[in-house]
């Protein structure tokens, strides 16, 4: 290497990183808006999987278009049960039913769980209360397009350290729901 | 860009001079004597590094000065940094070009025992007329023969099985791309086999020495009997990706190991296994001994830590071990000064209030002599 | 044929990881923040750096920075030690950032065994190097067995551990790395930090990211959780005792200070956080400590600390 050349900061590189930044942040601290900045075309959920997935992880989209992009990372497209990443860009009850199957670690090993990527809307719906680990006290969140059977679902993986853990995405914005934050309807 | 500069930056620098100054110059010439006259140090670097290229290891070697863990190190961090392009196709000893191989279980086997190059039945006296200028003529004694020999030999345990001596296992045919990799992934234990002969391939010489050398003494299996131990020459086979033609990328040494003692039911043998890029002997007898050893010891309780897969895999590790050794070279004066609160701490509480102002009270570089 | 696969280019990766192995520790560290306290296993790749020297802190360093990020590297509190500014210059090289002495500039802060005095912000990351990730080591040599304790819940033979050492000493004899529990379920190692640091990590502000190379584990104790140091319920967690030492270069007291033997059998002290001191010895303003006249920042999570005069005849710090 040319001692005095520094690597490349390419656009795809700045690309992740900023994604990463931003992933970081958000399951930092849950429930705080985490906005990205633009790049190229690709949606939120899109540019989470780009930034996250290869050859060496496995995931499972339900939106074909999502796919498609995805499966160009080498990633390994499975089954809900398998996935390791699952992209959903709307849920309804259906799809919560089959969410039941997704994975939630072990006590052994916990981290072997699934990390889910949903869509929904920050902008109306119901206002649940945060705490937990990264959240100062508690925080109120305003979530929309999240059907009731989610959350029955989601305490029904744990208790901690099982359960999955979640990126909220409303266009640009993301908001992280790590499986150690306590959700409570207000 | 701001940088913050401190003088330490400037020690370590001119540490950093000092060092190559002191090994002389680093040149081209010196590399290629390297590769050439020492193919077992560069070979015994390569299998550590589970990196094959005799050029770069014989440069790590004169980049270091002939710090062998340095020169691991080089490789290690080097081969971290390569794409990988694809899995070649499985290597069988079959297959291999064998220049040498031989069997301590049997007087002959089916295509012979072959000594091949070693020194094993040399007399070890230094060539002290080298230093005085006398040229080398120990090469000279060798005279080719008419016939070549054959360049594969069938392998001893297939004999074995046939007779039932060995217990059948079958082939594993996992595909390369699915078998685990313990450069990429996090090793669990119990480790899976693949992970285990990987670990012993690239383990640290003499680590595995001492730890097999303890199980051959009498802390596990007294005297495994080599069943076969190969050097050879394999191809390379790979498959281009989009034209689908397999080629050769090349050829590089690798040598192997096989090690049988009855098992516990004495009714056939256990083998214990390991392979290894380059040709390093002793490596590979010391680490199918362990490779047995743990085996014979996986399902119950390990008696001694070589016996155990967790102790022989972390500490057989030559960059981790190595790397982590020399690091309590490094300041520790934070941990230090916390277990001295404590040591103070107790002495205080034990010696009485009398000692409270320990921390205050100069302390005497000589005893305090009586008065006369 | 083989030739047509490989491309000739030399150059690095940003920031030196390839692409496999930072998107390998993205994953991982993002569900070590999930799973506060869990040891995160990973593929931990060799870096230009000895083992046990950072490879770990600098690969979690090397997937989070950027062009515009601000690094504070520091070993044993200080900015030039050797072996931090062989990191600094490793990081710098690889990836365009800024330097800097000031804890309170610093977007990421990559530290062996010390945490800055100065209070960190929200968005700061705090990177620390760990040795050894396994608290129950002492207890446990076998990392499965290990594991197993940790999935069980089951710390009690750390808990003994301690109870023996003030059966035999009269006080827990622990040093650095003091155990302590995250988000009331993983037991960690906070890395060989003193004590005196340990409550700096209990509901910060900032992220602290524990990364152990050798070992490849990484985990996580996210702003706002809590971290206690195991202690009894009558014997409190005692930090390393500052009192009456008074650095050198500045006159600071309460403060984390290094012991320097003089040639004349005394001992000199100064403050082991170079940052801040720089910050003092130059008049300017430093930000708000963690252990401030005498009082730790979060009331309640420690007793004051207790000084050797205090002590009853037993060896007990008074009660109440």
């Amino acid at each position: 290497m040319n001692e005095s050349s520094l690597p490349a900061y390419t656009l795809d590189e700045a690309r992740d990183r900023e994604t990463f930044i931003a992933l970081t942040d958000a399951f930092s601290f849950p429930g705080r808006p985490v906005t990205l900045r633009p790049f190229d075309d690709a949606d939120t959920p899109v540019r989470i999987g780009l930034a996250l997935l290869d050859l060496e992880t496995s995931f499972h989209a339900v939106d074909p278009l999502v796919e498609s992009r995805l499966l160009h990372t080498g990633a390994r497209r499975v089954s809900i049960q398998d996935a390791e990443y699952l992209f959903f860009s709307s849920l309804d009850p259906q799809k919560v039913n089959a969410l039941r199957a997704v994975r939630n670690g072990s006590m052994l090993r916990p981290d072997d769980s699934a990390t889910l990527i949903l869509n929904c809307t920050f902008a109306s719906g119901s206002v649940f209360r945060w705490t937990g680990p990264g959240i100062h006290q508690s925080i109120e969140v305003r979530l929309g397009a999240i059907p009731a059977a989610f959350w029955t679902l989601r305490r029904a993986a744990g208790p901690f350290p099982l359960g999955f853990d979640v990126i909220l995405c409303d266009g640009d914005v993301i908001m992280g729901l790590p499986r150690s934050t306590a959700v409570q309807s207000v | 860009m701001y940088i913050a500069t401190r003088g330490g930056e400037e020690a370590i620098q001119q540490s950093e001079a000092l060092y190559h100054l002191l090994n002389g110059e680093l040149k081209r010439e010196t590399v290629q004597r390297l590769q050439e006259s020492l193919p077992y140090l560069v070979d015994r670097i390569m299998g550590e590094a589970s990196l094959y290229c005799p050029e770069l290891a014989a440069l790590a070697i004169a980049q270091t000065g002939g710090d062998l863990y340095e020169a691991v190190l080089l490789l290690r961090a080097y081969r971290a940094t390569r794409p990988r392009i694809a899995y070649a196709q499985p290597v069988h000893a079959r297959e291999v070009l064998t220049v040498r191989r031989i069997s301590a279980a049997f007087k002959d086997v089916p295509g012979g025992q072959v000594l091949g190059p070693s020194l094993d039945y040399s007399h070890r006296l230094l060539r002290l007329d080298v230093l005085d200028g006398k040229s080398d003529e120990s090469g000279l004694g060798f005279t080719p023969s008419e016939r070549p020999a054959s360049p594969t030999y069938p392998a001893v345990a297939d004999w074995q099985r046939q007779q039932g001596l060995l217990r059948n296992q079958d082939a594993d045919d996992t595909p390369a791309g699915e078998i685990p990799d313990l450069t990429t992934e996090s090793v669990q234990f119990p480790a899976s086999r693949a992970h285990r002969l990987q670990a012993l391939a690239r383990a640290d010489t003499g680590g595995v020495l001492a730890l097999g050398y303890s199980v051959m003494r009498g802390y596990g299996l007294i005297h495994p009997t080599v069943n076969e131990l190969r050097l050879g020459l394999a191809e390379v086979m790979v498959q281009h990706p989009v034209t689908g033609v397999t080629f050769s990328a090349g050829r590089v040494r690798v040598s192997q190991c096989e090690v049988v003692a009855p098992a516990g039911d004495e009714t056939s043998y256990s083998v214990g296994f390991a392979a290894t890029l380059g040709w390093n002997e002793v490596k590979l007898i010391a680490a199918s001994t362990l490779d047995l050893n743990m085996a014979a010891h996986d399902e119950g309780s390990p008696q001694h830590p070589a016996h155990a897969e967790e102790f022989v895999m972390y500490h057989t590790e030559p960059v981790e071990s190595s790397g982590f050794c020399i690091h309590f070279k490094l300041p520790h004066y934070v941990t230090f000064s916390s277990t001295a609160d404590n040591v103070r701490k107790v002495t205080q509480a034990v010696l009485g209030a009398s000692n409270a102002a320990v921390t205050h009270m100069p302390v005497s570089a000589t005893p305090e002599t009586e008065e006369a | 044929m083989l030739k047509g696969l490989v491309s000739t280019q030399q150059a690095y990766s940003y920031a030196y990881l390839d692409p496999y192995a930072k998107r390998e520790i993205r994953r991982r560290i993002l569900k070590a923040i999930a799973i506060p306290g869990y040891q995160v296993p990973y593929a931990s790749r060799e870096l230009p750096i000895a083992r046990g020297w950072g490879t770990g802190g600098l690969q979690a360093t090397l997937a989070l920075v950027g062009p515009d990020s601000i690094v504070k590297v520091i070993d044993q509190g200080a900015d030039d030690s050797v072996n931090a500014a062989n990191l600094r210059r490793f990081i710098t090289r690889m990836t365009g950032a800024s330097t800097t002495t000031d804890a309170l500039r610093s977007t990421i802060l990559q530290s062996r065994h010390r945490i800055p005095e100065e209070r960190l912000a929200e968005g700061q990351i705090l990177v620390l190097q760990v040795p050894d990730p396994e608290p129950l080591r002492a207890v446990q040599p076998d990392i499965s067995k290990a594991a197993q304790l940790h999935a069980d819940f089951d710390y009690g033979q750390m808990w003994l551990s301690l109870y023996e050492q003030l059966v035999r000493f009269g006080q827990v004899v622990h040093g650095a790395s003091y155990p302590s529990v995250v988000n009331g379920r993983f037991l960690i190692s906070p890395s060989p930090i003193p004590r005196w640091d340990t409550p700096k990590l209990h509901q910060a502000a900032h992220l602290t990211i524990l990364a152990a190379g050798r070992e490849k584990r990484v985990y996580a104790v996210p702003p706002y959780t809590d971290v206690r140091p195991l202690e009894f319920s009558d014997i409190p967690f005692q930090v390393e005792d500052q009192t009456g030492r008074v650095c050198k270069t500045t006159g600071a007291q309460n403060q984390f200070m290094n012991e320097i033997p003089l040639e004349d059998g005394t001992a000199g002290y100064e403050l082991s956080d170079s940052g801040y001191a720089e910050k003092l010895a130059n008049n300017l303003i430093a930000g708000p400590t963690y252990y401030i006249d005498g009082a730790f920042y979060h009331a309640g999570i420690l007793r004051p600390p207790v000084r050797p005069d205090e002590l009853d005849p037993a060896g007990h710090p008074p009660s109440g």
